[in-house]
């Protein structure tokens, strides 16, 4: 059997879920809230790149994938600013239903859109061509992802860590009033956070159906569901912890393949996530929190 | 316009129904150290914190020099030169003390650094451990490090709700001899305080509220020197 | 506590990983040998899929073969650690009979992975979406079909595609319920057959009772049928119903269109079944008074499966404009069709089926889809009146339905047939 097929491959989809992931984990990280509507954007953001491709045959594939990438980020502001905002003092519960509610919307204006019927993710150059590394044969952006994931990664812990921007983000994430008793606005820090979050939505989307090229209304579900038990068993809140929860459950998800398990793919996902849970229930990235009433 | 920097005219604040501050009126004259005591829940934070513009009052008037600020946003009250230092002190604990005090420079286009050696002359303390997160000080160096944040916005007026509160008494005479240097450096100090006794020997002038009602008010001293104050504020605060 | 179950949780995943690796590990060595290799993916829960999958599995053993088959749970999306499996073993086939969009992805992995070995399925891959995917592409995917009509082996087949096309051209009115073109559907085909097997099943009533004869005597007739020269095949019914087919048409999806191989034949041991006890069913009597006999037409003529439907009737029609008279007792009855449509909808079904029982049908056809089948099985039955399936394919339909037949094989026996085309095609 050739073991590195399956590492390479699992590292792949694990740096496509990471992309994911981390929309999950900051979102988490300022507003507490499970944003379930992420997969769903994940597929939309799919969605809107064949239906461009389609409509606008003449403009080039990177101003195409720009394009994609800016509508994405938009329709990831826009659930921000009708679904949850104005639930901003509202409890928890009733933002999580929310995005719930969101997740389905976007959903069935898919399925309406599409007919419900499989769309093909148009060819993309330089990472859909077939290459041949390690002795294994597959698309470039298979190899490509999880160094893709890491390098995006690293830019946004920099500036998360190093820059104004970034400083103040950190400090919305622990205390809302007191962020704003320092003049910060925290409206446009969650709109930029949900903006990020969609961008490498966006970016992870190009990667992931470049090579899984059949996308329909329900496309977001698996990476969706995937991508945020990476973000919880890495640590909700921190993002190295998302990329390498990530990373972890691809590569363990295509060894369970490898090793005929894969009926249990799905069980070994959630079996990583009861195990983190009993053993360190704040993820392998996460930190105490001691949460104030 | 008159020597007010902060002017509270009727101010109503409800929570869900219920009258937190009750038609009441204050003023602050600039360059001095003005406090409210009162008992727990009695409505002094929330007077701040309209102030700041976190809390959005029912009706009345707050006048910073003589402009109504009321409706604006905390944002736009901080650059107006009004600053908040919220009760618990609530430091980023995430951040390092220097993001913190830079955090409090946020919305400052200028040169800080001259605020930040100010900030760092009133407490070496913060300077030493200045790439510590903050979640790892001392209760008293996070209130040195909340006051300092605060004066990092290069303040007019500073708010100060409950700085004693929860140290320990050798800090707590720390922190009131360092209210006075900064209102000796040109700030006009707005503090509330549940140490009474504390308060009214450092403030210049004094009010007493009850249950959202200004009850008392005039000279630190003379309040001091009140038997009712004394009853009610000065003999709990020694207890307590 | 919690340390504890974390350690009974960890050993649990090892032995499984480790009975797997084991599995595994048994399942690499054997592939050295000069035997041929076959992988076979299913999704699981998916009866179609894992019918054809089993089915193939052991034809594909019957044969001397050896088969690797794998399941995976619905909504995947990537297949490419499933294909590699595929290379791992040196599969020298692979039979993946799934959804249109399970395919899309399936093939664009195989693409993307090199994948050489022929790539099969049954027929929901005899769609558009096959063509898109293989587009552009080496990979060589074929399917099965009821019917081509580009098969030239038997002459019915041959007669009735030129006569079918000549028809639809003379009838600007059937060619629109057609679609607009002449193509000849491979429901068309069965359709036609159904009303020849269901005259066929009449006339030997006739022969038996004469003019006594009851829609009983009918069904009773269809057990001992044998054609041998139906447009698909020879059609005798097994214990269940079921016509016993030992054939189906292969395609290959080329460019922009599927070409038609052969007629694949793959052995049918099911024997001819004896006639059901119907007791004493009374059925519906031959109407001697008016000297004729109404065939039902139970087709979904609107709704989700009306252009299959249609294309059902279609077939229907032209048959009964070449043989609309059957003579019973020196007189000639006229045989007419009664098209009852249950919308493609099972709620529609026993309506739909009353209709044909209230015009006094003496056996009704159809219907194109197997859940509005299943739906009117029992109305069928209370009025005893014998009822032919034409492109039903879910064992459902005929299994404890006595008085119902199908002229289609079943979903899985294109697993096995497909496993004897890889067979005969691989081995070569």
């Amino acid at each position: 059997m050739n073991i590195t097929s399956y590492l390479i491959r699992g590292l792949a989809t694990g740096g496509q879920f990471a992309l994911v992931a981390i929309g999950y984990t900051m979102v988490y990280g300022i507003l507490k809230l499970i944003n379930f509507a992420h997969g769903e954007l994940f597929m939309v953001s799919g969605i809107l790149m064949i239906y461009i491709v389609a409509d606008l045959p003449t403009l080039p594939i990177g101003l195409a994938i720009c394009l994609m990438a800016a509508l994405t980020v938009f329709i990831g502001f826009l659930i921000e600013k009708f679904a949850y905002s104005p639930l901003r003092s509202a409890p928890r519960m009733s933002v999580m239903i929310s995005a719930i509610g969101v997740s389905y919307l976007l959903q069935n204006l898919v399925s309406y859109i599409t007919g419900g019927l499989s769309k093909q993710f148009p060819d993309i150059p330089v990472i859909g061509e077939s290459v041949r590394f390690l002795g294994i044969k597959d698309k470039l952006t298979v190899f490509l992802s999880p160094v893709i994931a890491i390098v995006l990664t690293v830019i946004l812990v920099q500036i998360i860590n190093h820059t104004k921007f970034g400083m103040a983000m950190r400090a919305v994430s622990k205390d809302f009033e007191t962020s704003q008793l320092m003049g910060i606005k925290i409206n446009r820090v969650i709109s930029i956070t949900f903006a990020i979050g969609a961008f490498l939505a966006a970016t992870g989307s190009v990667l992931y159906f470049a090579k899984n090229t059949g996308i329909n209304h329900l496309s977001g579900a698996n990476p969706g569901l995937k991508a945020f038990i990476a973000a919880v068993v890495g640590g909700i809140g921190s993002i190295p912890g998302a990329v390498v929860g990530a990373l972890i459950i691809g590569v363990a998800e295509s060894l369970a393949k490898a090793f005929g398990l894969a009926d249990f793919s799905d069980v070994i996902s959630f079996g990583l996530l009861i195990i983190i849970l009993v053993v360190k229930p704040t993820g392998i990235f996460g930190e105490k929190t001691t949460e104030k009433v | 316009m008159s020597d007010n920097i902060l002017e509270i005219k009727t101010l109503n604040v409800r929570f869900g129904g219920i009258l937190a501050v009750n038609d009441i009126s204050l003023d602050v004259r600039r360059g001095k150290i003005v406090t409210l005591i009162g008992a727990n829940g009695a409505g002094k934070s929330t007077i701040l914190r309209s102030v700041s513009g976190i809390v959005k009052p029912v009706h009345g008037e707050i006048l910073f020099e003589g402009e109504n600020i009321m409706g604006l946003t905390p944002e736009q009250i901080v650059k107006k030169g009004i600053t908040l230092v919220p009760e618990g002190r609530r430091v980023f604990p995430n951040l390092t003390v220097l993001e913190n005090l830079k955090m409090g420079a946020y919305l400052r286009k200028d040169d800080y650094e001259k605020d930040l050696s100010y900030v760092y002359r009133l407490f070496p303390r913060l300077e030493e451990r200045s790439w510590q997160s903050a979640g790892t000080l001392s209760g008293g160096e996070q209130q040195m490090l909340a006051v300092g944040r605060a004066l990092m916005s290069s303040p007019k007026l500073i708010m100060m709700d409950e700085p004693s509160l929860g140290l320990a008494p050798l800090v707590v005479r720390d922190i009131f001899s360092i209210i006075r240097t900064i209102n000796e450096n040109g700030i006009t100090v707005l503090l509330i305080e549940q140490n009474a006794n504390m308060a009214l020997k450092t403030c210049d002038y004094g009010y007493v509220i009850e249950t959202g009602n200004i009850t008392m008010q005039g000279e630190g001293d003379k309040l001091l020197n009140d038997d009712r104050v004394k009853e009610a504020y000065l003999g709990k605060s020694r207890n307590g | 506590m919690k340390k504890m179950m974390a350690l009974l949780l960890s050993v649990v995943m090892m032995m499984t990983l480790l009975t797997g690796c084991g599995g595994a590990a048994a399942g690499g060595s054997g592939s050295a040998g000069g035997t041929l290799t076959a992988y076979v993916l299913a999704e699981k829960g998916d009866t179609y899929s894992l019918g054809l999958a089993n089915n193939f599995k052991t034809a594909f053993e019957a044969n001397g073969g050896k088969v690797i088959m794998e399941t995976f749970p619905t909504n995947t999306t990537n297949f490419s650690d499933y294909l590699q499996k595929s290379l791992d073993n040196k599969a020298d086939v692979i039979f993946a009979p799934n959804s249109t969009t399970v395919a899309a992805n399936l093939l664009a992995n195989a693409n993307d992975l090199g994948i050489e070995c022929p790539i099969m399925a049954g027929d929901t891959w005899e769609s558009s979406v096959i063509l898109d995917a293989v587009k552009g592409t080496d990979l060589e995917v074929y399917c099965s079909t009821f019917f081509d009509e580009s098969d030239s082996s038997s002459p019915a087949a041959k007669d009735f595609v030129a006569g079918f096309k000549d028809w639809l051209n003379n009838n600007s009115e059937y060619k629109d319920m057609n679609g607009g073109n002449d193509i000849v559907a491979a429901v068309s085909a069965l359709g036609f057959d159904a009303y020849n097997v269901a005259l066929a099943a009449i006339r030997e009533a006739a022969n038996e009772k004469g003019s006594d004869l009851t829609s009983i005597d009918i069904a009773n007739a269809l057990w001992g049928l044998s054609i041998d020269n139906a447009v698909t095949g020879k059609i005798q019914f097994d214990q269940n119903g079921d016509a016993i087919k030992d054939s189906a048409y292969i395609k290959k999806a080329g460019d922009g269109a599927f070409e038609f191989m052969k007629v694949q034949t793959s052995p049918n041991n099911a024997a001819q079944g004896t006639p059901a006890d119907y007791g004493n069913a009374t059925g519906v009597k031959l109407d001697t008074a008016n000297k004729k006999i109404v065939i039902g037409v139970y087709e979904p003529t609107s709704g989700n499966n009306a252009a299959g439907g249609k294309q059902e009737v279609l077939g229907i029609y032209y048959a009964n404009s070449l043989d609309d008279t059957v003579k019973i007792d020196g007189t000639d009855y006229k045989v007419e069709l009664y098209v009852s449509d249950n919308g493609s909808l099972e709620e529609n079904a026993v309506t739909a089926a009353s209709n044909i029982v209230g015009q006094g049908a003496l056996v009704s056809l159809g219907s194109y889809g197997s859940g509005v089948s299943i739906a009117a099985a029992q109305t069928f039955e209370d009025a005893g009146i014998p009822a032919i399936g034409v492109s039903c394919t879910n064992a459902s339909v005929t299994e404890g339905h006595n008085y119902y037949f199908r002229t289609c094989f079943l979903d899985p026996f294109q697993g096995s047939v497909m496993a004897q085309f890889a067979w005969e095609t691989v081995s070569k």
